[in-house]
């Protein structure tokens, strides 16, 4: 189990136990037990996903070793050495857009809407509706045409830190060591 | 120790063109820029919630009413808390969440850039809901930030301004939910390889939590809310004996909400704090993993308490709610005693940031122990809704927001301009920050033993009077204290000295990259084989073959 999953299900199980306690002691006083039991229920629905998802993607469980070590407090091994990030899509950011901006308007006219009339309510789910819209269409143009606005040649890694005011060494100083 | 540096991909962004100006930050996704204006939106809101406190501050220096009827003076202290609890604190903290949680991954954005946008631009339509209740005829809500029912429905108080104040809130809430699903999706799957979870920076641990409790506290609130908005306007009654309501319904939803939203608030500082207090100690946090576990603690207990707000409705079965919050002592105590372990025997260093974070384990003290005696019920009884009970409030969410708030910013500031915060200034900021806040609570705690009731306008006992006056001048001081920090923050961001991009030697992975960072976060990024890449990294090879003589003077 990850350690993700891990948390998860360690608050959903205080908030089942809690909910269970509490409805003896209580008196079975119904608001408050539901709240707990919900409580553990919420975070015991994702962490049985993340389970889920992890047997799905067939990953196995901790191994008998791992768990000793970290019961006996000691580092887990380290990972294996870097591997290339754009695998994870986790150096790939999207381009600005005003739709965030437009479709929390539209939420707010919405709601506020509810106090002035439906005339307002209409004209919230008009710029809702429009700027939801604008969303999908500029993620999807960005999943079509984004990439191909990126250099095919990815730069050149550089060397030592990035607050490196020389990040290209002298080869012969790198060779001292 | 092995220091193999992980190039990144050609990255989208450097290959059009950036806006500039006012349109950046309209249509910006970054999660830094996005965590800047959180954190402007927050504190320019927390001005305005401190300009409400001085006037209610003013009028409470004399007995008698000087400047403002009852009616007013309840709308100025119900949008005193309401502005500092729902717009201010729970957001400057998602504000820093959103620079640094990504930074200290080692991601380069958060999971749902668009989404995290769109959390931003909620909240501040949300607060800007509320804060257009002063302008509709009757003025904004006066039913204190709680609005408890039957006080809050038409049969008691009508007018726009609490209707706006339900939805604006409404909306807030909303954001807040969007945003801790894309904090918590973030943390659990954009961390960088070899960043374990028990390799995260504490820092990330208290907003992963914080934003866990928001994602199960916040739904109850806006369900309260919802609640009270169809008994105001389209006849439901939910809160009317009469009908087959019950009023307590209501204090039990909200303080479902309610009690963790402390925690929603003060989880995030205490990672601020377990950030700055080792790195200005020199030395490793003492008992990482039992402050995670104390954040879980804290966090599975805060759900388990809420009714001991409701001690006095005599409504609620005392004994369960008392021993669930004197537990909540043990995991706090956990983390102060490893605050002091970490510093114990250190090479400590009182910059400002480390005078903060002192600052806020004093207050925070005071406020926590003060906070025991209100778990058992005979106390309570005799202090509830006394001073007491608002100087033991104030202690916690004052002085530990603020002074964790403003280590965060000293410690932070060189990171996000690349320029430091005077230190000169930041001692004057501590020092008039100290004195003025104690003055401002500490009295209240002896008015309140006395009897003094919270949320009145005017007081005819004159022995209160002294202990106001010196309240009024605290308030004031403080005023001044944060006129420092903000004369400090516009000539630092100007003229600061630079601060290169470790000013501190800091331990985790944002000290590791430019100041300010990139765009996309990181150039290279560190191996991870501990709780603390960027010391490793420094104290690696690579960082020995460092070429800048004077971080290296051997090369020189």
């Amino acid at each position: 189990m990850t350690d993700e999953a891990g948390v998860l299900l360690r608050v959903s199980g205080f908030g089942i136990v809690a909910g269970i306690v509490y409805w003896f002691v209580s008196d079975f006083e119904a608001l408050g037990s539901i709240s707990l039991l919900l409580l553990g229920a919420g975070p015991g629905f994702a962490g049985l996903i993340l389970v889920l998802e992890q047997r799905a993607r067939g990953g196995t469980s901790e191994s008998r070793a791992d768990s000793m070590r970290r019961l006996a407090g000691i580092p887990p091994n380290d990972p294996p050495g870097p591997k290339d990030l754009e695998a994870d899509d986790l150096g790939v950011l999207p381009l600005p857009t005003i739709w965030p901006l437009a479709a929390s308007l539209g939420v707010a006219i919405l709601f506020t809407g509810l106090i002035y009339g439906l005339w307002l309510v209409i004209l919230g789910l008009g710029v809702l509706a429009y700027a939801a819209w604008g969303w999908l269409a500029a993620v999807n143009r960005e999943n079509r045409y984004g990439r191909l606005e990126a250099d095919t040649e990815p730069p050149s890694p550089q060397s030592g830190p990035v607050s490196d005011p020389n990040p290209n060494p002298n080869p012969a100083e790198q060779t001292e060591h | 120790m092995a220091t193999t540096e992980l190039p990144l991909p050609a990255l989208p962004e450097a290959h059009h063109e950036e806006p500039s100006g006012i349109v950046d930050f309209l249509t910006t996704v970054d999660h830094k820029k996005i965590g800047l204006l959180y954190i402007f939106t927050a504190f320019s809101i927390f001005l305005a919630g401190g300009l409400l406190a001085l006037v209610v501050r003013m009028e409470l220096a004399e007995p008698g009413l000087q400047m403002m009827g009852e009616n007013t003076y309840n709308q100025v202290f119900t949008m005193h808390g309401t502005l500092m609890i729902f717009l201010f604190a729970a957001q400057v903290t998602t504000g820093l969440a959103n620079y640094l949680v990504p930074l200290q991954i080692g991601a380069a954005d958060v999971a749902f850039p668009r989404a995290n946008a769109m959390s931003y631009w909620l909240y501040l339509f949300g607060a800007l809901i509320v804060l257009s209740s002063f302008f509709v005829s009757g003025g904004p809500a006066a039913v204190a930030w709680t609005a408890y029912a039957p006080l809050s429905t038409n049969e008691f108080f009508q007018g726009t301004g609490m209707d706006l104040w339900i939805i604006g809130l409404a909306v807030v809430g909303v954001a807040g939910i969007l945003g801790a699903v894309n904090l918590v999706t973030t943390i659990f799957r954009m961390r960088m390889p070899g960043m374990t979870m028990f390799r995260m920076p504490l820092f990330s641990w208290g907003v992963l939590v914080n934003q866990l409790l928001i994602l199960f506290a916040f739904p109850p609130l806006t369900v309260v809310l919802a609640l009270l908005f169809l008994e105001r306007n389209f006849g439901a009654k939910f809160f009317d004996p009469a009908a087959g309501g019950t009023p307590i319904l209501f204090q039990h939803i909200f303080w479902f909400f309610g009690h963790p939203e402390v925690y929603i608030i003060i989880l995030p500082i205490f990672g601020i704090i377990n950030e700055v207090i080792p790195v200005f100690s020199r030395k490793p946090l003492f008992g990482y993993r039992a402050m995670v576990f104390a954040f879980f603690g804290i966090a599975a207990l805060s759900f388990g308490v809420w009714a001991h707000h409701m001690f006095a409705t005599g409504l609620v079965y005392l004994p369960y709610f008392s021993i669930m919050s004197l537990l909540i002592a043990v995991p706090t105590g956990i983390k102060v005693f490893n605050w002091i372990g970490t510093m114990w025997r250190g090479a400590i260093m009182l910059s400002t940031a480390m005078l903060m974070s002192l600052g806020f384990i004093l207050v925070f003290l005071v406020g926590g122990i003060t906070g025991v005696f209100l778990a058992s019920p005979p106390i309570d009884f005799a202090v509830n809704d006394t001073y007491y009970v608002v100087a033991h409030f104030h202690y916690i969410m004052v002085g530990g927001l603020l002074y964790g708030m403003f280590a965060g910013f000293y410690f932070w500031f060189p990171k996000f301009t690349g320029r430091r915060l005077s230190e000169r200034l930041g001692r004057w900021h501590f020092a008039t920050f100290l004195v003025g806040f104690n003055l401002t609570f500490f009295f209240q705690f002896l008015v309140g033993l006395d009897g003094m009731p919270r949320r009145i306008a005017d007081y005819q006992i004159d022995r209160w009077t002294s202990a106001n006056q010196l309240s009024t001048a605290g308030a004031f001081l403080t005023a001044v204290s944060v006129l420092i920090f903000i004369w400090n923050f516009l000539i630092s961001i100007r003229r600061g000295e630079p601060a290169g991009d470790d000013p501190w030697e800091g331990n985790s992975l944002e000290w590791v990259t430019t100041s300010p960072p990139p765009h996309h976060n990181f150039h290279h990024l560190p191996e991870i084989h501990s709780e603390r890449p960027a010391f490793d990294y420094r104290h690696s090879p690579a960082f020995v073959t460092h070429t800048d003589p004077k971080r290296n003077p051997d090369r020189g």
